[in-house]
């Protein structure tokens, strides 16, 4: 991994509490900050006072902060785009989320150099249109440029977290296991080496429930039996007609104490891995990827949102014709957004061509620019602005912005939807 | 069929085209405006002020620092708008000799000449007072016989086409009427003939008709097709258009293009 001056943030937020990884020149690896040391996670909560000012709630910490008010729950509220009253005055989600995130920010405020660039993936458990629009409204708000700023679901955090460990653990199937809302999950990291590029999806390929009322009044001991033995049954679903070499498991509800006879299957002829930080280190890894200081490892990377087609224009820079890339296939959909300037020369329409990754034909599509009768060449300059609706609707819009003096603006506007593959 | 992708910054403050009081805001501007008039490019334009704008308002340091060398050496402005294009890709590698070629065959004019290019740039850009004072200043300064009456009788007939689009009718007659006594050019004749009318009563015009010896039948023809111009553009879709519900802001328009071209 190369370094940077830059200051590269993971931030995985969840229903009860955050994690904030960071990646930056002081380090060789990412590292995961909490407010203490120790404690990694951040509090899913924040308090503000009568001069608005906020911070994270801790009740440990801030106990003894004086009059102020506690907003928990920041996550559910977001996710509801519940409004809420608080200093005197009401606060949209995505200003919640604004000032959610300035918190977060602020804790690495020191690692930040004049000159310097912040990039910012946050992660969340399942990324839909409402958390897109929050997060890239609340970052903006606080001052990161658009193009700084990410956004991935948990599965696509974990992808990125296995491929950044070593080769050998996920040469083969990678696994990732975690417990929420009384399930145990299983995913299965698979990358097919055959196709070029080389194309990683990650499956749901089973689920156990287990919760606190399947206890059934068992003692303690025969109640770690059963949980053991489901467990047992769960993992060799995940893992029965696969070459699994690695299996992560997230969070603290696994332990060697009742899941003894498990874990001992789990790591035969396997690594296995525990930790509280897997998302948001993943999503740091993602973000340095995205600045470019690791390499392109040749793999795409096909989650349910990531847009599987590259999307470009034959434009002229610098009097020279080349391929310019508009939206590249492997990012996510609602990061998907490319805004750039144009002049058409000796035509009144626009041409872009989608090509899907791996198999699959270009495909061209045309922008028709009516209305502009008696226009002379090259006099019309477009805004031409890139962004999905959808992880194959394309919106493409673009912008007469005229010729100066030479030629006013017509206002028009031209817009089109396309499908890509 | 092509895209140029803008990769210059669009100006916060403007750059003044002097000699077209037209004030551009991104490179491509720039470059269009000399492509289209790179006789324009005179000492009020490539200076300076140029060099600063393209370095503090474009971001551009090295073409900055390269049209201020080119500035000092007194290069030609021919020169200086190709290394203005060349920085931008502006144009394609043969059209850029092409162009190129160009600029040295203008060059290579005598100065009567270039100033009357001058001139002809500023009537195309609607610069009529400044394109007016351009053809005065040859027609005072007629010491370059060499190259004959045909050349003043041009400079005489562009000055009469600017008075006319300064409403300055008796003044573009007298102008035409020079130019087709020199010249000899039928063109000039018709546009003598266009002009008339347009201050002279009925009778005073069949007057001037009598007394220059003009042929009738060829000044009806002129006046018929005058007509029918003026008939087409009446029924036009456009003219439609501005009646119904565009002649304030067309008034407005065509009161502040006369204002620029009074401009001077």
């Amino acid at each position: 991994m190369q370094t940077s001056n830059d200051l590269i943030l993971g931030i995985d937020l969840q229903e009860d509490y955050t994690q904030l990884t960071y990646y930056h020149a002081s380090v060789k690896e990412p590292v995961t900050l909490g407010l203490a040391p120790g404690r990694g996670k951040l509090p899913g909560a924040l308090y503000v006072d009568g001069n608005r000012k906020w911070g994270f709630w801790d009740k440990e910490q801030t106990a003894a902060a004086g009059e102020v008010q506690v907003i928990d729950h920041i996550y559910a509220k977001v996710d509801r785009q519940e409004k809420i009253t608080a200093a005197g005055r009401e606060w949209s989600a995505e200003e919640l989320l604004e000032q959610y995130l300035r918190q977060c920010i602020e804790l690495v405020r020191m690692f930040r150099k004049e000159g310097s660039s912040l990039y910012v993936m946050v992660t969340v458990p399942a990324l839909t249109g409402v958390w897109s629009g929050c997060i890239v409204s609340a970052l903006e708000k606080i001052g990161l440029p658009r193009k700084n700023i990410y956004m991935q679901d948990h599965l696509t955090s974990f992808y990125y977290y296995a491929v950044n460990q070593k080769k050998n653990t996920w040469t083969q199937d990678a696994a990732l296991i975690e417990y929420e809302k009384g399930e145990i999950r299983g995913y299965i990291l698979h990358i097919d080496s055959a196709s070029r590029p080389r194309l990683a999806t990650v499956e749901k390929v089973s689920a156990q429930k287990l919760t606190e009322e399947m206890r059934e009044g068992r003692p303690q001991d025969a109640w770690d039996k059963e949980k053991d033995r489901l467990f047992f049954e769960f993992l060799k679903r995940v893992f029965e007609h696969r070459n699994v070499s690695v299996s992560y498991l997230t969070g603290d509800f696994f332990s060697k104490e009742w899941a003894e006879r498990s874990i001992q299957y789990l790591c035969y002829k396997r690594q296995a891995f525990q930790g509280q930080n897997l998302y948001s280190k993943g999503a740091c890894y993602a973000a340095i990827e995205r600045t470019g200081l690791i390499p392109d490892r040749g793999i795409l990377f096909c989650g349910n949102d990531v847009v599987r087609s590259n999307l470009g224009m034959e434009v002229r820079i610098r009097g020279k014709k080349q391929y310019y890339p508009l939206v590249n296939a492997g990012i996510n959909w609602y990061e998907a957004y490319h805004v750039c300037e144009l002049i058409p020369d000796g035509t009144s329409n626009l041409c872009l061509v989608s090509k899907p990754v791996g198999e699959g034909e270009p495909v061209t599509h045309l922008l028709r620019l009516d209305g502009l009768k008696n226009r002379p060449n090259r006099t019309l300059r477009l805004r031409l602005t890139i962004y999905f609706t959808g992880a194959g609707c394309c919106r493409i819009e673009a912008e007469d912005l005229g010729f100066g003096q030479i030629v006013p603006s017509s206002g028009k506007t031209w817009v089109r939807n396309i499908q890509i593959a | 069929m092509a895209y140029d992708l803008c990769l210059v910054r669009t100006a916060v403050h403007p750059f003044e085209v002097k000699p077209v009081c037209t004030e551009v805001y991104t490179i491509e501007e720039l470059c269009y405006i000399f492509y289209h008039n790179p006789d324009l490019a005179d000492d009020t334009v490539m200076g300076a002020p140029l060099c600063d704008w393209v370095k503090q308002e474009l971001g551009l340091e090295r073409l900055s620092a390269s049209l201020r060398s080119q500035i000092m050496r007194n290069d030609s402005a021919g020169s200086i708008i190709l290394s203005i294009f060349r920085e931008v890709g502006y144009l394609s590698g043969d059209e850029l000799r092409s162009f190129s070629e160009l600029l040295n065959r203008l060059d290579a004019q005598p100065q009567a000449v270039k100033r009357k290019r001058y001139g002809d740039a500023l009537a195309r850009n609607r610069m009529y007072a400044k394109a007016a004072r351009v053809y005065m200043e040859l027609l005072d300064d007629q010491e370059n016989k060499s190259l004959g009456a045909q050349f003043y009788a041009d400079v005489r007939n562009n000055l009469g086409s600017v008075y006319a689009a300064q409403f300055r009718y008796r003044e573009a007659a007298g102008f035409y009427y020079q130019a087709w006594k020199t010249g000899k050019k039928r063109d000039c004749l018709r546009r003598y003939l266009s002009t008339l009318p347009l201050f002279l009563s009925d009778e005073a015009y069949q007057e001037k008709l009598k007394e220059e010896g003009i042929d009738t039948e060829f000044a009806r023809s002129v006046q018929e097709r005058n007509a029918q111009i003026c008939r087409k553009a009446g029924a036009s879709a456009e003219a439609e258009r501005i009646l119904q519900s565009g002649l304030p802001d067309y008034l407005k328009k065509q009161r502040d293009l006369w204002r620029k071209s009074m401009a001077g």
